[in-house]
């Protein structure tokens, strides 16, 4: 891996190699009075602290539009999100005295004269040594107006020595002119090694743990291609609703909130071609071969539907309680078509994918919180075992599923013998769990990407070629759904609430003779 | 070990031995016993709740096979409250000489397999003689007894998990020959085994002969009786391991926890001397001073011993016990010193590491008797950093995880022999 981390001159870091330190530097966060900023961002930086993994020089600077105790908050927020709780004292006298906040609007030039000040005191007082992170969490109108006034105020180095880097919250465009838009910002103040665009679904252990399985055992590869296997299966699915983001999620739905970025991020990770080195601009190369390779879908109204299903859940039932339907919601139009669940059909035409559909679903309200990547593989070219009344026995495939949330790990069906004096195959599972095998508790996402940041690694983030590439793709099937809706020729589906999305979904896989995994 | 647990025998169930060959102690002996679990009924029951069973030596595997069976079923059954998961990642064999270590050495294993599910196998050595214990077996040497006991967790809805699977090997003190053909016997195919042996000083027959074969050798420099045991050890690990140079460690990786707890204080340390400006200071290092509460003195000395092998710093000269002569590669003299502070208790033993460098004083010291160490120099303003003493279970689990891996432990350790023996490294 790339990055700055210290101790080439110093005898004493030698050895001390479990512990990557990254070099003294501010954390500018824009938007600090935001729900992100208390619910993850600080307590992610406390127990990095903690485990002493921040530089010995390091600060956090808040910037938002309102006055606001921000340490005190910050403290609260602590005391209440962190890994590692209550704060302890001690620690809190160091971290705590290293917070500071600047109030401002962010389209208001002198913000950034206030902060460039500000943090040259910083500099001063903290040993940061002019090595900036900015961390852009606010909505998404206001990334521009941010980037463009830290350019022109001076705050952006494109040294090395001092360094700057920007990280950027999703959603990162709502289209592909939107997106290409916002990276010619990001590219008039910046090189692109500079930015980090941030998938907190990358920084989770098991989406880490593909690569690991795929590229760190020599059993899987030989057989990860379509002459063995059948389908791939992609879902995301939640239980929950929109939570009361309506406004939000109208505006948005499930292809542009869950599809373009964190499944297209697995399925790259699932499908890619080995790298050739565990380094960023390699990792991220494969990637952005898978998605060149997905073959495009057709983007006129009348076909759309035989590649992609889209529904709203109605009103149902979850966990027992009733729960209205998406129309219903607040801040959701009456009339809205924004679908809340999404299924697709996609393939990946290049040697190793030719002729294997990747079946993707991911929706809200649906039967229950799993997110996994379901491979199953063909069936044996010929049946040995018969039943009784001459029925082939055996047919079940393999499938390996990895399950990335809840109950992470991994299984394998496969077919043993039932004990007894016939043969009769049946399905067994060879089970693997993240909990029972590793009882240490995982970091939180945001703790691996802020530190892989500050530590100037991006593998883990998505580098612009990837993310433009992926509205490329979506931007072409919002168009079709576009088109339909105003021909009207199709009806948006719908779904009960806790159930497993619409049948139109089913109808998707048994034209292909296929059916869902129950996950 | 609260007082033994009995059990019926299921009639016909599980692993029951012919009554000739019942051991005479309790059938079952319970670990802690925890308020409000139940009385277990029968072997599954107390297999389930962790108690552990006597099992004939021969057929240790057998009667395992036999609980994990019926635990599993037992656990599908309405109403259960555990769920039965085998996992295995590690062996680990684990010896404690006599009782009161026996049950330290248990607490511990009971911890770490909450985060390391594996095979462990509990080698306890007993002050008994063959002649106390009343009969000889049939080849006429001392008696071993075996006990089978399932180790678990809580998953995260409360319930019980059974995991993994301990074995524990009782003998006499002079038994001890007989263990490692028994061990081998036990230990599961294709996971690595882990040996640990808190101070491996002490006399042993069976120590040389299993410890050769093991993935990783674990010890604990902070058990060691005194500062001059160091040099012991060193010299029993090059002589089972044939270490000939500081990192041509063998096929074994060898781990010692006390090195793994002074890991908070080799960061701090090493933290002070991060900047460009604060390193060129580090060459001019012309005395060092170690502050080690009263049973610190070891782990004060491998602390030296580590900034001698990563300064180049060879020692010269003795005074006064524990003050030394170092010189550096440069060739000029450091001076070492390694005092008892007045404080009783301080993370990894060690109360505060001061470098003088050119005049100027870069120090890591304990604040008061808080746990918060704080790091002063005049290239940074003093920052303080809660040191929180790493508890032996997790210690452990770092032991067998990658971070037990580390060839400068040898070298400090060695380095550290070289202070004690006065030269000769
Ligand atoms: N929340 C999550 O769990 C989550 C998860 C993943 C990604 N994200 C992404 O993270 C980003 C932030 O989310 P959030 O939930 O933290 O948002 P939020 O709670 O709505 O916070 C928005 C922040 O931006 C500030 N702000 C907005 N306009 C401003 C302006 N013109 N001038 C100065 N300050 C302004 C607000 O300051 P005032 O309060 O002072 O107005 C507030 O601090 C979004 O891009 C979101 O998509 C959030």
């Amino acid at each position: 891996m790339s990055g700055t981390e210290l101790h080439s001159e110093n005898p004493l870091r030698e050895g001390l190699v479990g512990e990557r330190q990254p070099e003294p530097c501010a954390m500018v966060i824009f938007g600090a009075s935001g729900d992100l900023t208390k619910r993850k961002l600080v307590p992610a930086l406390y127990t990095l602290a903690r485990e002493r993994l921040l530089p010995a020089g390091f600060a956090i600077v808040g910037v938002a539009r309102r006055e606001i105790p921000f340490v005190e908050q910050m403290r609260e927020a602590v005391n209440k999100y962190a890994r590692r709780r209550p704060v302890d004292p001690g620690l809190w006298s160091t971290f705590g005295s290293g917070i500071s906040y600047v109030a401002g609007n962010f389209d208001d030039p002198a913000t950034y004269e206030r902060l460039k000040s500000h943090l040259e005191a910083v500099d001063a007082a903290r040993g940061t040594r002019g090595n900036r992170v900015f961390y852009i969490s606010t909505p998404p109108e206001s990334f521009e107006p941010i980037l463009q006034n830290l350019g022109r105020a001076g705050l952006i180095s494109r040294s090395e020595h001092p360094w700057t880097r920007v990280i950027i919250e999703k959603p990162f465009g709502r289209d592909l002119a939107s997106a290409e838009a916002l990276n010619k910002v990001c590219l008039n103040v910046l090189r692109e090694d500079q930015i980090y665009r941030i998938d907190h679904y990358l920084g989770k252990e098991t989406v880490q743990n593909i690569l690991v399985f795929r590229f760190a055992n020599g059993i899987f590869e030989p057989l990860w291609n379509h002459k063995y296997i059948d389908n791939v299966q992609l879902t995301v699915a939640e239980a929950i609703g929109i939570e009361g983001r309506g406004n939000y999620y109208d505006q948005s739905g499930t292809l542009r909130d869950m599809v373009q970025n964190h499944i297209f991020q697995f399925m790259c990770l699932m499908a890619m071609e080995p790298p050739v080195a565990f380094e960023p601009n390699a990792v991220h190369d494969e990637k952005v071969k898978v998605l060149r390779a997905l073959r495009e879908l057709p983007s006129d109204a009348g076909s759309i539907a035989d590649w992609t299903v889209r529904a709203q859940y109605g009103s149902g039932y979850d966990k027992g309680q009733p729960v209205p339907g998406y129309r219903e919601e607040t801040g959701v139009r009456p009339d809205s078509r924004t679908e809340t669940y999404v299924a697709l059909k996609l393939f990946v035409d290049n040697f190793r994918w030719a002729g294997v559909p990747f079946y993707v679903r991911a929706g809200k309200r649906m039967a229950k919180r799993v997110s996994e990547i379901a491979i199953t593989f063909k069936n044996v070219p010929h049946t040995l075992f018969k039943g009784p009344s001459g029925a082939q026995l055996g047919r079940d495939p393999n499938v390996l599923a990895l399950r990335i949330q809840p109950d992470e790990g991994i299984n394998l069906k496969f077919l043993s013998k039932v004990p007894g004096p016939t043969i009769e195959p049946r399905p067994v599972t060879m089970d693997f769990r993240y909990g029972s095998s590793f009882g240490t508790e995982p970091p939180e996402a945001y703790e691996r990407l802020l530190l892989d940041c500050m530590l100037g690694d991006s593998t883990l983030f998505t580098r612009g070629d990837e993310v433009l590439e992926s509205w490329r793709f979506c931007t072409r099937m919002l168009d079709g759904w576009a088109a339909a809706d105003e021909s009207a020729t199709a009806a948006l589906p719908s779904y009960e609430a806790g159930s497993w999305g619409p049948k139109e979904a089913d109808d998707l896989l048994s034209r292909d003779g296929r059916v869902w995994r129950k996950p | 070990m609260s007082a033994p647990v009995q059990t019926q025998s299921e009639a016909g169930g599980v692993g029951e031995a012919p009554s000739s060959r019942t051991p005479e102690s309790g059938d079952v002996r319970a670990r802690e016993w925890q308020e409000g679990w139940a009385v277990p009924v029968d072997r599954i029951d107390a297999f389930t709740l962790g108690a552990a069973i006597s099992v004939e030596p021969d057929r240790i595997e057998a009667e395992l096979a036999g609980l994990w069976r019926k635990a599993a079923e037992r656990a599908r059954s309405e109403g259960a409250r555990f769920s039965v998961t085998r996992a295995c990642l590690w062996n680990l064999i684990v010896h404690s000489d006599g009782d009161e270590e026996f049950l330290r050495t248990k607490r511990l294993i009971d911890e770490v397999s909450e985060t390391v599910p594996a095979r462990i196998i509990s080698l306890h050595e007993t002050s008994e003689s063959a002649d106390s214990l009343g009969y000889e077996t049939p080849d006429g040497g001392p008696p071993i007894r075996a006990f089978v006991e399932a180790n678990f967790r809580r998953s995260g809805n409360g319930r019980r998990e059974v995991v993994a699977e301990e074995i524990t090997l009782e003998a006499p003190r002079m038994a001890g020959q007989r263990l490692p053909g028994l061990v081998r016997s036990l230990l599961l195919a294709d996971v690595p085994t882990a040996l640990l042996v808190r101070n491996p000083t002490a006399d042993s027959a069976w120590l040389p002969r299993l410890a050769p074969e093991v993935e990783r050798f674990i010890f604990d420099s902070a058990r060691l009786p005194h500062a001059e045991a160091l040099v012991q050890v060193e010299s029993l690990l090059r002589s089972l391991y044939r270490q000939d140079s500081n990192r041509s460690l063998a096929h074994v990786d060898i781990v010692d926890l006390g090195w793994l707890r002074l890991w908070p204080w080799r960061v701090l340390v090493a933290s002070l001397f991060d900047s460009p400006d604060a390193a060129k200071a580090l060459r001019e290092v012309s005395e060092i001073v170690l502050h080690h509460a009263p049973d610190g003195e070891p782990a004060a000395l491998l602390l030296s011993g580590w900034l001698c092998g990563r300064l180049r710093l060879r020692w010269q000269a003795t005074h006064d016990r524990r003050v030394f002569t170092l010189s550096s590669t440069a060739g000029h003299h450091v001076r070492l010193r390694v005092e008892q502070a007045s404080v009783q208790d301080a993370p990894a033993g060690i109360e505060r590491v001061e470098l003088r460098c050119g005049g100027h004083m870069f120090a890591a010291r304990l604040q008061g008797d808080t746990r918060c160490i704080a790091l002063s120099s005049h290239l940074q303003p003093e920052r303080v950093q809660p040191v929180h003493g790493r508890p032996d279970p997790e210690l452990m689990v770092a032991a067998m995880g990658v971070g037990g891996r580390d060839p400068l432990m040898y070298e400090a350790l060695r380095h550290s022999a070289q202070l004690v023996r006065g030269g000769g490294l």
